[in-house]
């Protein structure tokens, strides 16, 4: 059969007709696999060259009511060119989650500065380095990414993506790129610059690893631009956690005409580079002092962004903080370090209705971990007998000054997993029980010792929530006849025992930024040799709960194994889970738009944020 | 006196380079990895690690580090920071005047406070107002800068709605501003130095003013304020002029946290979080830097003692 356009065309007809529908039905990142709607199309091409097939893209805009403003109906054809004699199967598989681009109509006004105190700065130019929550305000304002984590909802969005899908054996992801983005130097962005900043992001250009790249590093396979607007990822095996990896908010796409040639000098990067596509365009950076960016007025979304500008001030104090919101010198406190209660009730006292303050618990979780290959803590039932002596409520009130929540092994928002309330009546979690645990988890010490007092050694690092939290566990397994000499070292210092080994027992912060699904998640704390499972732990039941776990798609049977992995997790216990303090953030009420991020992977994008005059 | 300055200056060479050579090793001694810094807090595996010890040069030779470090600071080049791959250079010169005005005004503001209430101290002794400085010269002690930085930030902010402005202009780009910005954490730096300044005046002239050449001097009949300042004060300004050098060295590293309160760029906080960050070349250079600037001033304290002194001599 011999391919021929108005027969394309008649197959195209009836697929955009489709796409319409799927649009109009909305859409998940999930790959939705839809059987009935499978078109299988076989062609074999004989003899006959066929030069090529020309693609026709039929763009409509259709005003509909006031909450969809504008939808997209695209009529897409591949274009393929054959120069000799091929016989080529296509499959078109429809799966896709065409995202709506249209912008949710918000009553903003144009113009101001957003200004912001913030324990950080840039970590330089590399933008892959920048993955400090601290850093999100200005990288994200700068590069525009393909997908996006909503902040509130976790679901994964099209930011330049106008569509999405997955292949039928769930391993290729194909993203339709938007034709109309521009970096901030004018030049059109296409699927070679998604390439090349996908290389830059999983394999640098220095092979020295970027972080914040776990669910993308060891997934994704290969990956290619097809066509100047489609970007192909191929995964090495079907994986849920792709798509939270890829639309995490340390994925910016980067200019590959400016990047590439200071890639191949190795030349350092500079504010000149930052040439990206998203609502803000760099103006000005003094290490230490401010970053400051302005309105892109050829952003690719109509009306957006509000604000005339963006600026971040270097503010490690929260006494300067308070004092710059208090006269109006900064809009917004730090992402890092985040306010305490105390801190922000402080300042809600004095300046009432003047600020808005909010509270996450965005994925920073504190845990007690074990050498498991020193004694008395290879042992399984003497670290469930810290697990029970721990008094999380009181670390709660003095430590977090009551605004926090116990830690779970998961993050709180994968609440569909196991739900924290029922978390909070097992053994070790219930604040009720806590005597009877406690008299426990002294019978089981006393067993191993034949009654003597155990010696054993805490490490902390030097942050006053590490040592402090140190110093409860202390209190803690006093009580159960477990003597601790607690050891504080200087941060790094302290990092660089516990990736050797040397140590016994050490407190500090699980830092889940990075791991927007408990699939990386898992692939990073507690599979066999994953760069955080420093003392080893190996479970073979785990790893292939893991394996069958990552390739559903369907959410419920994905709660049930991974309910299954947190039994082990409890029943083993290769760490002890803590806290999560719960972190406050203030600003100015004339501030508008804007909502605290629920986890720290996820951003608000500041293009739909807005000032009241 | 010439030929004592160049000798001097000729033994900056052998002393940087041992102090060089010491910076350089201890900073390897001591316990953490400018690798992990650098991979930070994310996922990365012991190979992971490795790669990036070989991209930093830390798997070469010492010698070999040593010398390449070295050999770019005596061409000019200082290198580049391991943390975020910005040159040096600039970086410090940017710095260094702010570190320098505000080590200046805090030595004007301390000493300008320090040496008369030093001296009247001393010639109330044991009256009311001497006990007052001696309380007033306490507290400036006892209180860390930290804390009185940030109450005065509080205080400025609650009670006037004024706080520094927040970007940081050169005097040579805003004057006022930059007055405005300098002067709280100058007055804070400044209340904690003045406070050993005015206590070692008042030790030296109670010592001083017991010497017979001071009886001599009122015995022959001059006025009192010209036995104080030409005889009493001149020699006792000897060993405040050795602590108010001290100080300056000190206060261009030493002012990191008065620095991050009132959010200043210098050279103190850039010290301060090389160390945490492990920035090796970064740390290195600042080091080198303030022991070559320790020298000259311990080189200009000797000669001012030549002046204030006439009986000491160079050769």
């Amino acid at each position: 059969m011999v391919a021929r356009p108005w027969k394309i065309l008649g197959l195209a007809v009836p697929l955009a007709l489709l796409l319409v529908f799927v649009i109009a039905c909305g859409g998940t990142a999930e790959p939705q696999i839809i059987e009935k709607e499978v078109v299988v199309e076989k062609e074999v091409i004989k003899e006959v060259p066929v030069d090529r097939e020309v693609i026709k893209e039929v763009e409509k805009q259709v005003v509909v009511e006031k909450e969809v403003p504008k939808e997209v109906i695209k009529e897409v054809i591949v274009e393929k060119e054959v120069p000799k004699e091929v016989i080529r199967e296509v499959v078109v598989v429809a799966t896709a989650a065409p995202a709506p681009t249209a912008q949710p109509q918000i009553p903003g006004e144009f113009g101001g500065i957003f200004i912001k105190g913030e324990g950080r700065l840039l970590s330089g130019f590399e933008p892959t380095d920048n993955t400090c929550v601290c850093h999100l305000t200005v990288v994200n304002g700068v590069f525009s990414q393909v997908m996006f984590t909503d902040s509130q909802t976790f679901e994964v969005k099209g930011e330049m993506a106008t569509a999405w899908n997955a292949s039928p054996d769930g391993k290729t992801w194909t993203f339709k790129i938007r034709d109309d983005v521009k970096f901030h130097d004018g030049s059109p962005l296409t699927a070679e610059d998604v390439e090349y900043s996908m290389y830059r992001w999983m394999e640098r250009p220095n092979k020295v690893t970027a972080t914040r790249n776990a669910g993308v590093r060891f997934t994704v396979d290969s990956y290619r631009a097809v066509d100047p607007t489609t970007f192909e990822v191929t995964l090495k095996d079907p994986d849920v956690g792709f798509m939270p990896a890829f639309g995490n908010a340390f994925a910016g796409i980067v200019p590959k005409h400016i990047f590439k040639p200071a890639d191949d000098e190795d030349r350092p990067l500079t504010i000149e580079d930052w040439k990206g596509a998203g609502p803000f365009m760099a103006k000005e950076f003094r290490k230490d002092e401010f970053f400051e960016t302005e309105r892109n007025p050829d952003y690719f979304v109509d009306n957006r962004p509000f604000l005339d500008g963006v600026r971040v001030f270097r503010m490690d104090s929260v006494s300067t903080q308070q004092a710059a919101i208090r006269t109006n010198r900064i809009t917004m406190s730090s992402f890092f370090p985040g306010w305490t209660k105390t801190e922000s009730d402080e300042i809600k006292a004095q300046l009432g209705d003047d600020v808005v303050v909010q509270s996450s618990t965005p994925a920073i979780f504190y845990f007690l971990q074990f050498n498991l290959n020193k004694a008395p803590w290879d042992d399984a039932n003497m670290r469930r007998a810290v697990h029970l002596a721990i008094d999380r409520q009181k670390m709660i009130d003095l430590v977090a000054q009551g605004a926090g929540e116990i830690s779970p092994w998961y993050h709180w928002a994968w609440d569909w997993i196991v739900p924290l309330e029922e978390i909070k009546t097992w053994e070790g979690f219930n604040p009720d029980t806590k005597e009877q645990d406690i008299a426990e988890a002294a019978q089981i010490v006393s067993d191993y010792t034949g009654g003597e007092r155990l010696k054993a050694n805490l490490m902390c690092r030097t942050i006053d929530v590490y040592c402090d939290q140190a110093e409860i566990i202390v209190e803690d397994l006093k009580k159960i006849g477990i003597d601790v000499t607690l050891e504080s070292f200087e941060p790094n210092a302290g990092i660089q025992k516990w990736r050797r080994g040397d140590y016994e027992l050490i407190g500090g912060q699980r830092n889940a930024m990075g791991y927007d699904d408990p699939e990386a998640y898992n692939a990073a704390f507690y599979l066999p040799g994953a760069g955080n499972n420093i003392p080893d732990w190996e479970n073979e039941e785990f790893v292939a709960l893991w394996n069958q776990e990552k390739q559903l798609t369907d959410q419920v049977e994905r709660g049930k194994i991974l309910r299954q992995m947190v039994e082990i997790l409890r029943t083993e216990l290769p760490d002890v889970p803590l806290i999560e303090p719960a972190q406050f953030i203030v600003w100015r009420s004339d501030f508008k738009g804007w909502q605290i991020f629920q986890t720290a992977n996820s951003y608000s994008p500041m293009r739909d944020v807005w000032f009241a005059k | 006196m010439r030929q004592y300055v160049i000798r001097r200056l000729l033994l900056f060479v052998p002393t940087l380079f041992l102090v060089s050579v010491l910076i350089f090793l201890l900073i390897r001694v001591v316990p953490g990895d400018a690798a992990l810094a650098m991979l930070g807090e994310g996922d990365f595996t012991d190979e992971d690690l490795e790669r990036a010890r070989s991209y930093l040069g830390l798997n070469d030779p010492l010698h070999i580090q040593y010398y390449e470090w070295m050999h770019g600071i005596l061409t000019g080049d200082l290198g580049f920071s391991f943390q975020d791959n910005t040159p040096i250079g600039p970086e410090i010169a940017r710095r260094m005047p702010l570190t320098m005005e505000l080590a200046f005004l805090t030595m004007i503001f301390s000493l300008l406070l320090a040496i008369p209430i030093g001296v009247i101290s001393a010639l109330k002794q044991d009256t009311w107002l001497d006990y007052g400085i001696r309380c007033f010269s306490i507290l400036g002690l006892t209180m860390p800068t930290f804390w009185v930085g940030t109450m005065l930030v509080i205080i400025l902010s609650i009670f006037f709605d004024w706080i520094p402005p927040l970007i940081y202009k050169n005097f040579w780009e805003d004057l006022r501003t930059n007055f405005t910005q300098l002067v709280f954490p100058a007055l804070v730096l400044g209340f904690f130095a003045n406070a050993v300044t005015a206590r070692m005046t008042r030790a030296q002239m109670l010592e001083i003013m017991r010497f017979d050449y001071i009886r001599t001097a009122r015995a022959k009949g001059l006025q009192e304020r010209l036995v104080i300042m030409r005889h009493a004060l001149r020699n006792a300004l000897l060993p405040v002029t050795t602590v108010a050098g001290l100080q300056f060295g000190a206060l261009l590293g030493g002012t990191v946290i008065t620095e991050t309160i009132f959010g200043l760029p210098g050279l103190g906080r850039l010290f301060v979080s090389s160390v945490f960050e492990r920035d090796y070349p970064v740390l290195q250079t600042i080091t080198l830097l303030f022991a070559s600037i320790f020298l000259v001033l311990n080189l200009m304290v000797d000669l001012l003692y030549g002046w204030l002194d006439p009986r000491i001599r160079y050769q």
